[in-house]
């Protein structure tokens, strides 16, 4: 059998940006154009009057992105290289943009976001980069094209480098990678250009080639959603379904969820021959030792690692549907094999993917992103996105309609067992010296008071100066700041006080510890602000000793800090003036 | 862990989407011409529900104007597998005034099908009826979803398609309605050569080369039978050839080929430079014929 892999892509780019220019050639330099295509490509570019081949028909397969020369679905590619196989998922940049950069990009290993050398990076490009962020795509290439349009200038390549990296501090990204191209002429698409002796790296095909995709991440506990039961006669009764995650012996003991039901794996096979083990990806059929009621949706799982049951889900949500968001209207949850009657209780906000910032309109509409709290009839087995892709994502189906509303995936979810959170919140202030912690700490502070709510901060200087004057700033004492600090919080959380962390705790390896000492009431807002502006604002005088040497282990200047990746709110002291940071702190207080 | 092969990859994937299929739908029929893709659809669904049978029957759509190979080949294959097969006449929707012949000599039924399709489908109670076809076969296919909505009249609205996000098929659906389901959506002509060896699949003749009499038309050689009939102009010849795709003889043509074994035709097949539809003259006919006619329901 061929043994190469099948490597998925998927291109996203906004309607000028050359993309089906790009994928024509990219097909066609890989030979993966047949000479019939080729002719009826040749054909409809002679009749639209053009006078080079147009690449660009290869992919509008429907008759209206032909005459329209715009592409309006998802379209699917094959090509290979000698050691790969690619489907390439080609998102359109037009019409229903965001729906379909989701639809290609949720199947993706590798994401390739198109950026015209011109006209620089648009606010498409920083659409798709956060729905390529959002999605948690492995690997996202920005190849900035029409290089042969600029002189192919290195300098106008490292400007957009720098635009699409600054946009992306904010976004979180396991790779990303930059490649300058012509796809016009052919430069770093297939083969390496002679063009721009200024880049040494690869061509985006020798990209695709090598970078390093493996099995996709997942964890190791064994989850398999029953698709549909086997009963051919009354001997026997099997469970079909793909293995999520994990894997499973014969032998070994596995429960039911939701049921709870418990049973021994008496036998296993995967397409019709008998098996002792199955592992992630297969395809599997299992018998129980006793006749348990086992449905299509139940999960299968280890009784010591069970997946979490949900009894209200926090999830980011891309609005597909025509018809908006309305609160209160059933629609179901459709995640794996599972389908489940719902209700969405609350918009939190919408996310504008241009800005980041975070908006509240009364609804979402097709396009939008937001985050929402649903409410399933029942509790649902599922993890969150970022723990498995496979059981952490869903349709939302309007029950009227049976068409799709959203597709979402989850961010954090109320296990049911728990009760809801109470009303009190930690609220973990992170970010540099100097950049605004306290100041707005102590507004949310009072702004709760003059409501009738009792609130305290713990600020990182007064605590330093009684409770935790015997620690210094080597890590080691950092982390024990934030140690004592997060037990003190959860103690008046718990007691009904809302508590306001204003600490600089620059590494998420503490304020993971925090939130592991606080638990479901932990809620962490980065205090952004770059380092520039936090230098140059200085009040304390702290960043000027700093710099001559006078104070050692000074975040920023002597020691790292890292941005917290998926904050619940992110305040821009940098960009927005005083009163609008506070303003978007409190409106978020209504609803985190 | 190594990635699986491609293969290997595309077969667990066809099998999920069947086993969705059988999960979500009261009564499934695969779509059965005796051709190549179909029959590796139902070798699936026998991988994917065994030791049960699959959950579907076959259905077959005959125009009256198959190659006599094919149809013995579809019999033999529901008799050995143990698939109940029923079979609808294009000839008879045509009797019943439902449809209307082409004018002219040697017309075609290939777009007639389609109302003897929907017939069947109303008629069997099918909600969901699968079929073998490949994204990479055509460029209207390329847009296709593995689960395919089709409303109360039976047609595709390709502008207006439910949005397939991960491995989530929303099979959800209205009485009346039903959906096309496309396992083999990623495929290529040649992962379906490469499972035929892989699982040691029996293919009819047809795809085989073979001596035959033919005749020249426009782009393609056409087989002489009794719906191909040789006009004047015509100048049959004895050529050596065989079928990339087997489907209505007034309309599938042959390649001239030497390539007798699934080995010799995978070679031949990886060296092509023509695709598998620029053998079908239903497509030649315009730049949109494809989607035409899936948007009136055809398979």
């Amino acid at each position: 059998m061929d043994p190469r892999p099948l490597v998925r892509v998927a291109t996203a780019g906004s309607v000028d940006d050359g993309k089906s220019t790009f994928i024509g050639r990219l097909l066609h330099d890989c030979n993966s154009i047949l000479d019939d295509q080729y002719e009826a490509i040749e054909r409809a570019s002679r009749q639209s009057g053009e006078t080079e081949v147009n690449l660009a028909l290869l992919t509008d397969g429907l008759r209206a992105e032909r005459t329209q020369k715009i592409t309006i679905d998802v379209a699917y590619r094959h090509f290979a290289t000698e050691s790969r196989r690619f489907l390439l998922a080609d998102t359109p940049g037009h019409a229903q943009y965001t729906r379909n950069m989701f639809v290609g990009a949720s199947t993706a290993d590798i994401a390739v976001l198109l950026v015209d050398a011109e006209r620089g990076p648009t606010p498409q490009t920083r659409r798709h980069a956060f729905l390529a962020s959002l999605l948690r795509v492995p690997h996202v290439l920005v190849a900035v094209n029409k290089m042969d349009a600029v002189e192919y200038r290195e300098s106008r390549y490292r400007e957009i480098v720098e635009e699409v990296r600054r946009h992306a501090g904010a976004l979180e990204f396991a790779d990303l990678r930059f490649i300058p191209i012509s796809a016009l002429k052919g430069d770093n698409v297939a083969r390496e250009s002679d063009a721009m002796p200024w880049y040494s790296g690869p061509s985006v095909l020798a990209y695709l080639d090598e970078v390093e995709v493996g099995t996709r991440q997942t964890p190791v506990e064994f989850r398999l959603c029953v698709q549909t039961v086997i009963r051919p006669d009354r001997t026997f009764r099997g469970y079909a379904g793909k293995v999520l995650s994990g894997s499973i012996r014969v032998g070994e003991e596995i429960l039911v969820q939701p049921s709870g039901l418990r049973a021994r794996v008496a036998r296993l096979s995967v397409l019709g021959e008998e098996v002792a083990q199955v592992e992630l990806g297969r395809s599997a059929v299992v018998e129980l030792a006793d006749e348990l009621d086992v449905v299509r949706g139940d999960f299968l799982v280890r009784p010591g690692n069970p997946t979490p049951m949900m009894a209200e889900l926090d999830a980011t949500v891309c609005w597909m549907g025509a018809e908006p968001l309305r609160l209160s209207k059933s629609y179901r949850v459709m995640l794996a094999s599972s389908d489940t009657l719902c209700e969405v209780d609350q918009l939190l906000y919408e996310v504008n993917p241009e800005t980041l910032h975070r908006e509240h309109p009364a609804t979402l509409q097709l396009n939008s992103v937001g985050r929402i709290r649903i409410r399933p009839s029942q509790p649902i087995p599922a993890n969150t996105y970022a723990h498995c892709r496979e059981t952490g994502a869903f349709l939302l189906v309007d029950s009227d309609t049976n068409e799709v509303s959203a597709a979402g995936i989850l961010n954090r979810a109320t296990p049911a067992e728990e009760p809801r959170q109470s009303e009190a919140l930690v609220v973990w202030l992170t970010g540099l010296s100097g950049a605004g912690k306290s100041t707005l700490a102590n507004g949310a502070r009072d702004h709760l008071r003059r409501n009738g709510r009792a609130a305290v901060v713990l600020d990182g200087d007064s605590l330093r100066s009684g409770l935790n004057r015997d620690l210094g700033f080597s890590e080691e004492d950092r982390t024990e700041n934030i140690r004592r600090t997060a037990e003190i919080a959860k103690l008046l959380a718990e007691q009904g006080v809302t508590v306001f962390c204003a600490l600089i705790s620059p590494l998420a390896s503490q304020r993971e510890m925090a939130k592991q000492i606080i638990g479901q009431a932990f809620r962490e807002v980065y205090v952004s602000c770059a380092l520039e502006n936090v230098v140059e604002r200085d009040p304390k005088g702290l960043y000027a000793r700093a710099a001559k040497g006078e104070i050692a282990n000074f975040t920023g200047v002597s020691s790292p800090y890292e941005p917290p990746t998926w904050p619940d709110l992110i305040l821009r002291t940098d960009l927005e003036d005083q009163s609008t940071c506070s303003e978007t702190l409190r409106k978020w207080l209504l609803t985190a | 862990m190594r990635r699986m092969t491609a293969l290997a990859e595309l077969e667990a994937e066809a099998v999920f989407v069947l086993r969705e299929c059988a999960g979500q739908m009261d009564r499934a029929a695969i779509l059965f011409s005796g051709g190549k893709d179909s029959i590796v659809v139902a070798h699936l669904a026998r991988l994917a529900f065994a030791p049960g049978p699959p959950p579907f029957g076959l259905l077959h759509i005959d125009t009256g104007h198959n190659f006599q190979e094919a149809l013995d080949f579809r019999d033999r294959f529901a008799l050995e597998f143990g698939y109940d097969l029923e079979v609808r006449y294009v000839l008879d929707s045509i009797r019943a005034g439902r449809v209307q012949e082409e004018p002219g000599p040697n017309p075609s039924r290939n777009a007639l099908q389609s109302v003897t399709l929907l017939d069947a489908i109303q008629e069997l109670k099918l909600d969901a009826a699968i079929g073998g076809a490949r994204r990479d076969e055509e460029k209207a296919r390329a847009k296709e979803r593995f689960f395919s909505h089709r409303n109360a009249f039976g047609q595709w609205e390709p502008r207006n398609q439910r949005p397939e996000v991960w491995s989530l098929y929303n099979g959800r659906k209205r009485h009346g309605e039903h959906l096309r389901v496309f396992p083999l959506s990623n495929w290529t002509e040649l992962d379906v050569w490469e499972y035929i060896r892989y699982r040691d699949l029996e293919v009819p003749s047809l795809y085989f080369a073979h001596e035959r009499e033919v005749v020249r038309r426009g782009p393609v050689w056409l087989a002489v039978t009794p719906y191909v009939t040789p006009s004047p102009d015509d100048e049959p010849v004895r050529k050596c050839v065989r079928f990339r795709t087997v489907g209505d003889a007034t309309c599938t043509g042959a390649i001239e080929s030497t390539a007798s074994t699934v080995d010799e035709v995978i070679e031949e097949t990886r060296e092509s430079r023509l695709t598998e539809r620029s053998t079908r003259a239903d497509d030649q006919r315009s730049d949109a014929a494809m989607e035409d006619r899936k948007r009136e329901g055809y398979f």
